[in-house]
């Protein structure tokens, strides 16, 4: 192997189809290198690998990576200065970081994916698979799904704490009973599903050949209003949350709603940049898939967070009903 | 005619057993935290806790009975098999995690 590893990492990649105790490793590796396995070709000046079957191993896509740019380190970069920043209560400057992280992250989708449909590619031996970005099943949807694990972790904890604090903190119930408002919360919720249903109709259009724009700016309308709804809400919550932990909690479940739907407003405008660039087609629709995956989880954790919130009072009166 | 690969959604089952088992973890404590937060009878607790734990023991009971009446898909790859009987052994695995771990919580003193 030489050192730097050349651009195409490794010549070839071999083809396994049974147990592979018997075969001789001196064998295979001069195979490999010779390329004679899959990809043992250059193409488009792509840096290409294999995406296989789950439990079949066969392969499924080729995988085109992306090229080596600077911008993962300057949003790794952005990323610790909004952290150090707010962990040193420089709040302007987090919040500098922030959307400048946000820019980031919608500039680093410009570049990724393929500007036309290619369907199956030949990848050796007589295989022929699409590019990733044509299949259903694509690194960056289990990407997004294993972000959303975790995310669903945080807030899973995030409702722990609002159970736990209820049953186990000192001080509670607040002096001042919370009261938020119905018809507010209800309203974010709402629009929180028409754009988790507007990105469908984003979907739908595409595949029908119809446009998109839309069905994509009703989404931020929609997500726009939530957010706006959720600093509202977050404004008139009682008791204020820099006074008791029962406001701090309702303030931090309305925060988790609204930079969901701040998230899902950077999702629909690299949608729109990429519709632009021709980067999505009926066959390459893996954004609008995205976008629609993250607004459903989004709508779905502020029917339980707004629920909770709203619930609080009543958490509240039972706290006093306590032997 | 040639056997087809498992198909990946199969593979949650291997989550099954341990889901149920985490369900049944976050159910006891939440139902021991309420109980004792509000004084309920130590009688009515100790039974609220056994229905909680009876529920999760049932479902995962019947996860492993069907799957043990089953035999592997035989359309499906050799992975079928190994994988029917991974999932058939976690269940087991599972179950006897819940009432290995969870089963004494009914014994001990409810609240302290």
């Amino acid at each position: 192997m030489p050192i730097p590893p050349a651009p195409y990492a490794f010549a070839s990649l071999p083809q396994v189809g049974t147990a592979a105790d018997d075969s001789s490793a001196g064998e295979r590796a001069l195979s490999l290198a010779r390329g004679e396995g899959y990809l043992g070709f250059a193409r488009n000046g792509w840096q290409e690998t294999l995406g296989v079957h789950m439990t079949s191993g066969a392969p499924e896509q080729l995988i085109v990576l992306p090229r080596p740019t600077y911008l993962p380190l300057c949003t790794a970069l952005a990323t610790a200065t909004a952290v150090l920043a707010m962990l040193f209560h420089f709040y302007a400057l987090t919040l500098a970081a922030a959307l400048l992280i946000a820019g980031l992250f919608v500039l680093a989708g410009q570049s990724a994916g393929l500007a036309r449909d290619y369907g199956p590619l030949p990848v050796g031996h007589g295989v022929s698979v699409p590019p990733h970005t044509e299949v259903a099943g694509a690194p960056p949807w289990w990407a997004l799904i294993f972000t959303l694990v975790a995310d669903g972790t945080l807030f899973a904890s995030l409702v722990f704490g609002t159970f736990y604090l209820w049953i186990a903190a000192p001080n509670w119930p607040a002096a001042a009973t919370p009261a938020p408002d119905v018809k507010l919360a209800l309203a974010a919720i709402v629009v929180l599903v028409v754009a988790a249903a507007a990105a469908r109709g984003s979907m739908r259009a595409l595949a029908t050949g119809g446009s998109a724009r839309g069905w994509i700016a009703l989404a931020m309308l929609a997500l726009l209003a939530a957010i706006a709804a959720c600093v509202a809400l977050i404004g008139g919550i009682a008791p204020p949350p820099r006074e008791h932990a029962l406001g701090a909690t309702a303030a931090a479940l309305l925060f988790y709603v609204a930079v969901h739907a701040a998230i899902g407003l950077l999702f629909l405008v690299s949608n729109l940049l990429r519709l632009g660039a021709g980067l999505v087609s009926p066959l390459r629709s893996m954004d609008l898939r995205l976008t629609r995956l993250w607004l459903d989880y989004t709508a779905m954790t502020a029917v339980i967070a707004l629920g909770l919130v709203l619930a609080l009072p009543l958490l509240v009166a039972m706290l006093g009903a306590r032997p | 005619m040639s056997a087809r690969p498992v198909p990946p959604r199969r593979l949650w089952w291997l989550l099954a057993g341990f889901g149920v088992w985490c369900s049944a973890l976050v159910f006891l404590y939440a139902v021991h935290a309420i109980g004792c937060a509000f004084a309920w009878p130590a009688g009515a607790l100790r039974l609220a806790l056994a229905i909680v734990l009876l529920v999760h023991l049932i479902s995962i009971g019947w996860m492993w009975r069907d799957h043990w009446a089953a035999s592997p898909d035989p359309s499906l790859d050799s992975t079928g098999a190994f994988l029917h009987t991974v999932i058939v052994w976690t269940l087991i695995a599972a179950l006897v995690t819940i009432v290995l771990t969870l089963g004494p919580t009914l014994a001990l003193a409810t609240c302290v």
